[in-house]
This record gives C-alpha cells, sequence and structure tokens, in this order.
C-alpha cells in the first residue's frame, strides 16, 4: 500500500518507531550483549524521535491541500517482527529506517519536517556504526 | 454504546441543563447517537451572564502578564489534549482526522498570539499635547462578551473569539452548536484546570431561546456569530438593536478562477483540497471554478481524475480524504441542489449521490460531485450548497469573469490560479471578498491575520482573531492631563 498523504506518512513512521523501540527492548531482554549501551542509546533515540513524529504530525496543518506528498511504499520500508529475532538483524532494521526517513524527506514539501527526517535519517546510519564498532 | 449528555459550565461549576427540550447528537459517519444535548433556557442562559458580569472586575483588573500566562498554560494544556480533541471532532462533525487536526491547530494558533496580549494591547501615549498636558490612550476591556458558534468547525471557531475576549480582560460566554457540543465540553474540561477565577469563561448548551437571551441581556456587550447568512443578519439586526459591538460571519460563494497560463498540477490539487475538504461544509470552500479561455478542458478532466481518486470515509478512519456531512438535513439539502443542477441544465459530470460507505450505511455521505457548463444565471452558481459540489464556470476572459464576481451578493473569498503578476495583482485589487488567494485553494488567514467577508458574507465592522479582534474586544480610553 502507498502511503500518500502527510498523517499516512507521519502514522506510519510513529509505528514503526515504537516497532524498533519493542525489538531493542526484546534484545536486551534476552541477552548478555556486551553491546547493551548502545542498544539502551538506539532505543531511547528510538522513542525520541516518536515524540518528535508525534509533534510534528500535531503541528503541521496539511489538511488544506490533499495531496502534498509523493507516494511512498510503504512495503519498501516496512519493519517485519517476524524476522527481526536478535542482535544481528538490527543494522539491518535501522538502515530500512534511515532509508525511510530518506526517502519521506523528499516526498514532504515541509522544511522543517524534511530537516527532522533528514536529521533521523543521518543518526540512524551513525548508530549502525556504533553497533559495527 | 454509552452516550454523554452536555453540561453548560457556569462560575466554574459544572451544571446539568434544566430545560427540557433536547436534540440528539449523531456520528454523521454512521448515524449513531452518541448523546444527548438540552437546550438551556433563557433563565440558565442569565445565569451565565450574570456569573461573567460579576467576574468581570476582577478579572479586568488581573495585569496582563497573568492573563498572558493563562493563555501559556491553556496553549500547553490544549497540546497534550491535542489528539482527544482530534477524535471527538472528527466524531460529532464528521471530518476527517487530518481536517480535525487541522481545525485544532489553527485553534491553538489563536491562544499562542494570544499569549502576546500584554504587547497586543498596549496603547499609546504623547507628552505636550499642550503645554504641560498629556495625552495617554489605554486599550480598556469592556466587559461581557458572547459567541455563538456553528457545527462546522466545533474547536476552531470557539477559539477564534474566547482566547482574545479573555485575554483582553473581558469575561466571556459560549453557546456551541448543539449539533456538535461535545468538543467544547472537553475545551471547557481543559478551560477548568486553568484555574480562572470562577465566571470568566462560560458555556451554555442550547437553541434559539439562549441566542435570544444573549442578544436581548443589557448584560452582554458584544456578540460573536458565524454561521448561514439569514441568521448572521438576524444576529447583526438585534445585537445592533440592544446596543452591542458585534461581528456576524455569514455565507459565501467562492468564485475561483483559473487563467490560462495557470500551474495545472498544483492548481487542481489546490481546487480539489478547497471545494471537497471538510466535505465542502466551510465558508471558504470553492464552489464556481471559472475556468477562463481555453483552459477549460484540460482542467475539467484533471479534476475529474483527482475527484474520483479521492477515498470517501467514516472520519475516525486514518485513510478517509473526504468525511460525510453533518446531517441527514444537509444531505437532503445538498441532494436537492445536485437535482436542481440537473433540472437547469448544468452537466452532472461527476455524481457523487448513492456512494457506498463501508460502515457508514446509515451515515450521511454524499460523494465528490461536479457540474459542468455552468452558467451564473443557475441557482447552484448563485446559491451556497455547504456540501462537497463544484461548478465549472467558463468565461471568455478575465473581465468576463470578473463581471459574474461582481454581481455575486457574498464577498466571503476569491482565489486566481495564474502565472501572471498582472492577472493576480488585479484579482486582487478588484476582488469584492476580503478574504483573497493568489494561487491557494482556501485562502484562510491565520490566526495574526483578520478573518472575514464582506457584503452578505459579514455584518458588522471589526473582525474575528489578528489585531482587529483587539480592537473588537477593547474600548479606547483617551485620558488628558494637567497637573497644578
Amino acid at each position: 500500500m502507498g502511503l500518500a498523504s502527510f498523517s499516512a506518512i507521519l502514522e506510519f513512521a510513529i509505528g514503526e518507531e515504537k516497532k524498533a523501540a519493542d525489538f531493542i527492548s526484546s534484545i536486551i531482554g534476552n541477552s548478555n550483549t556486551p553491546n547493551s549501551e548502545t542498544l539502551k542509546k538506539i532505543q531511547s533515540e528510538s522513542e525520541k524521535n516518536k515524540k518528535n513524529l508525534q509533534m510534528i504530525l500535531q503541528e503541521n496543518v496539511t489538511e488544506m491541500v490533499m495531496e502534498p506528498c509523493e507516494e511512498i511504499d510503504e512495503k519498501a520500508f516496512a519493519l517485519d517482527p517476524s524476522i527481526l529475532k536478535n542482535e544481528k538483524d538490527l543494522p539491518g532494521a535501522l538502515e530500512r529506517q534511515a532509508a525511510f526517513f530518506k526517502s519521506a524527506s523528499k516526498s514532504i514539501n515541509l522544511k522543517e519536517v524534511k530537516r527532522s527526517f533528514d536529521k533521523m535519517s543521518e543518526r540512524k546510519i551513525s548508530l549502525i556504526g556504533e553497533i559495527k564498532k | 454504546m454509552e452516550t454523554k449528555i452536555a453540561k453548560n459550565y457556569i462560575n466554574g461549576e459544572w451544571v446539568d441543563v434544566a430545560g427540557k427540550e433536547s436534540q440528539k447528537v449523531l456520528n454523521p459517519s454512521t448515524g449513531e447517537i452518541i448523546g444527548t444535548v438540552n437546550l438551556s433556557t433563557a433563565a440558565e442562559t442569565d445565569k451565565a451572564i450574570a456569573a461573567a458580569k460579576a467576574a468581570f472586575p476582577e478579572w479586568r483588573a488581573t495585569p496582563p502578564v497573568t492573563r498572558a500566562r493563562y493563555m501559556f498554560k491553556l496553549k500547553t494544556l490544549l497540546e497534550e489534549r491535542f489528539n482527544d480533541l482530534v477524535k471527538i471532532c472528527s466524531m460529532e462533525a464528521g471530518k476527517t482526522l487530518e481536517e480535525s487536526r487541522g481545525e485544532v491547530r489553527r485553534g491553538i494558533e489563536v491562544v499562542e498570539v494570544m499569549s502576546g496580549i500584554a504587547s497586543l494591547m498596549k496603547g499609546q501615549a504623547m507628552e505636550d499635547i499642550a503645554a504641560g498636558l498629556d495625552c495617554m490612550a489605554y486599550r480598556q476591556p469592556i466587559g461581557v462578551f458572547a459567541a455563538v458558534c456553528p457545527f462546522n468547525f466545533p474547536v476552531m471557531v470557539p477559539l477564534w473569539f474566547l482566547p482574545p475576549a479573555i485575554a483582553t480582560g473581558n469575561t466571556f460566554v459560549l453557546k456551541p452548536s448543539e449539533t456538535v457540543p461535545f468538543s467544547m465540553q472537553l475545551t471547557y474540561e481543559i478551560l477548568d484546570e486553568l484555574n480562572l477565577p470562577p465566571g470568566v469563561v462560560n458555556l451554555v448548551n442550547g437553541g434559539k431561546d439562549a441566542v435570544n437571551a444573549i442578544l436581548q441581556s443589557p448584560d452582554v456587550n458584544g456578540v460573536s456569530f458565524v454561521g448561514s447568512t439569514p441568521v448572521a443578519k438576524y444576529i447583526y439586526s438585534e445585537s445592533a438593536k440592544y446596543g452591542k459591538r458585534v461581528q456576524s460571519l455569514g455565507g459565501a460563494k467562492n468564485f475561483m478562477l483559473v487563467m490560462p497560463d495557470a500551474n495545472l498540477a498544483g492548481t487542481a490539487n489546490a481546487l480539489i483540497g478547497s471545494c471537497f475538504g471538510c466535505a465542502g461544509q466551510r465558508c471558504l470552500a470553492g464552489s464556481n471554478v471559472v475556468a477562463v479561455g481555453d483552459v477549460h478542458d484540460k482542467l475539467r478532466d484533471v479534476l475529474l481524475e483527482k475527484a474520483k481518486a479521492l477515498k470517501v470515509g467514516i472520519a475516525t478512519d486514518p485513510s478517509s480524504q473526504m468525511g460525510a456531512l453533518i446531517s441527514k438535513k444537509a444531505y437532503d439539502r445538498v441532494n436537492h441542489y445536485i437535482e436542481l443542477g440537473i433540472k437547469e441544465g448544468a452537466k452532472l459530470i461527476l455524481d457523487g449521490r448513492g456512494i457506498k460507505v463501508p460502515g457508514g450505511e446509515n451515515g450521511f455521505f454524499i460523494g465528490p460531485t461536479i457540474f459542468d457548463d455552468v452558467t451564473p444565471d443557475m441557482t447552484i452558481a448563485k446559491e451556497e450548497i455547504f456540501g462537497p459540489v463544484f461548478n465549472i464556470l467558463r468565461a471568455e476572459d478575465f473581465e468576463q469573469a470578473m463581471s459574474w464576481i461582481d454581481k455575486c451578493p457574498f464577498a466571503n473569498a476569491g482565489t486566481i490560479f495564474t502565472a501572471s503578476g498582472k492577472w493576480a495583482r488585479e484579482f486582487g485589487y478588484r476582488l469584492p471578498a476580503t478574504m483573497c488567494g493568489i494561487n491557494i485553494g482556501i485562502a484562510a488567514p491565520m490566526s495574526f491575520f483578520s478573518f472575514g467577508g464582506a457584503r452578505n458574507s459579514f455584518f458588522g465592522d471589526l473582525k474575528a482573531h489578528g489585531s482587529e479582534s483587539i480592537d473588537f474586544y477593547t474600548d479606547r480610553k483617551v485620558i488628558s492631563a494637567r497637573w497644578f
């Protein structure tokens, strides 16, 4: 299904951050990983993003233009909890999220929102680097 | 499903409405009853006015900076309950979640502007207007103000009036639409958390008796109204008769001119949003789309394609792009206009009647509807339909289009779509309506500009929000002083 409106994109992004936070929470709970500090950081990043995305959704009035967005393919970016099993799957999930924010940034024609999405995408990429260290 | 009963909020207390007449509140998407509103009597309305009057001396003496702090706190609380307000608004008004988010945001923006009341309310002063004589002009609050609000923006329109009224030091009585009382129930729960002095804000649910009590009360100093033109005229004349200030916003028939040089993709998106947003139930809705010169065929085709693609649905479904009409009465009225359009010879190129909405079988849905080959003498081109219906008219040139606009008794808003600065300037200069768009579907002024039309679309002098609302809610006291 395509994401064709501002709120559809934002609600998708909020849902994905929740999935990511839940996934990391399950890894932290199930393993004695040496990366637990990094994982907590990634989890808190997802929580922070979720709040920011909710504010973006709340603060931007878009109903005046019904089709402000270039359609985004939801399937290409959705995280699938059934295949996210352990820490090894995390970089892939973060890459997918980073790609989503990059794509959403191009699709939404609001400067402040673009800036937030670009920043979220960059942070995800930098967190991948931290896990791989 | 549990149904709610709307209460009044008077003198800082929630009270049951004693009036015996009542009305069911429906979810327009499903036709389900979501609550009941009992209609307040004149005596109950008088109690709210008396509470507001009693609260005025203390409130007006409250420093503006303190009143501004109430505004900051109100903004915070509205943000916290944002999603609850959005849900209630969509549930009782039938508008999509996206539309409700937009309206709650626009309401909060008025609170944000009024947080600067200490600066906005400053007066003027000058030394030595004559030898040893100084002069000061203070802006003073006036007393009790009331607002009578419509169904189509259950959150935003009350917030056009309440924040500036109380930020300027007046006290306030609100009568929301009896069709959508619950958005204001929640808003007043939020106001209750502010701990304002009792009587500063009051809420009265009701119908004509409550309105007449407000209009006829010697203790109400000013009235704001938004609604249909006949009622706006009534409110204006009755308020004037009883010596009140009044700002009374009525109906509209908005023209959208599309010049041959317009960017068609952008224009079509803006027009679709304008004509079908809130299912066409707003005073800024595009209604007469005038295709100027040879743009007609291309414009018609792209509008048709986009309108067909809109998803009409239950208001609370996040994927819905257009919601329901407010009531069966509205549904019947819009159907009547569609039939009238066909009868008068307009060409119905998209018929929204009989649309099937899953889960909304008992809802009041009419899908996007477009008439082509409409002429300015047809009823559908002259009267406000207030539904998801727009007309395409063909004008030979700009002058012919402007001549039609000039003859229209409404003058709320108008828009031109063009790449030419010359035409844009000419349109802005000559448009009788006082809200003008250039390549904008909905020329809605934001909270720091004033909102209101002309001719049969507005009765009064000072418009809603922006700096004019500070003028509306205050009087200037000029003090000339000499000290011996």
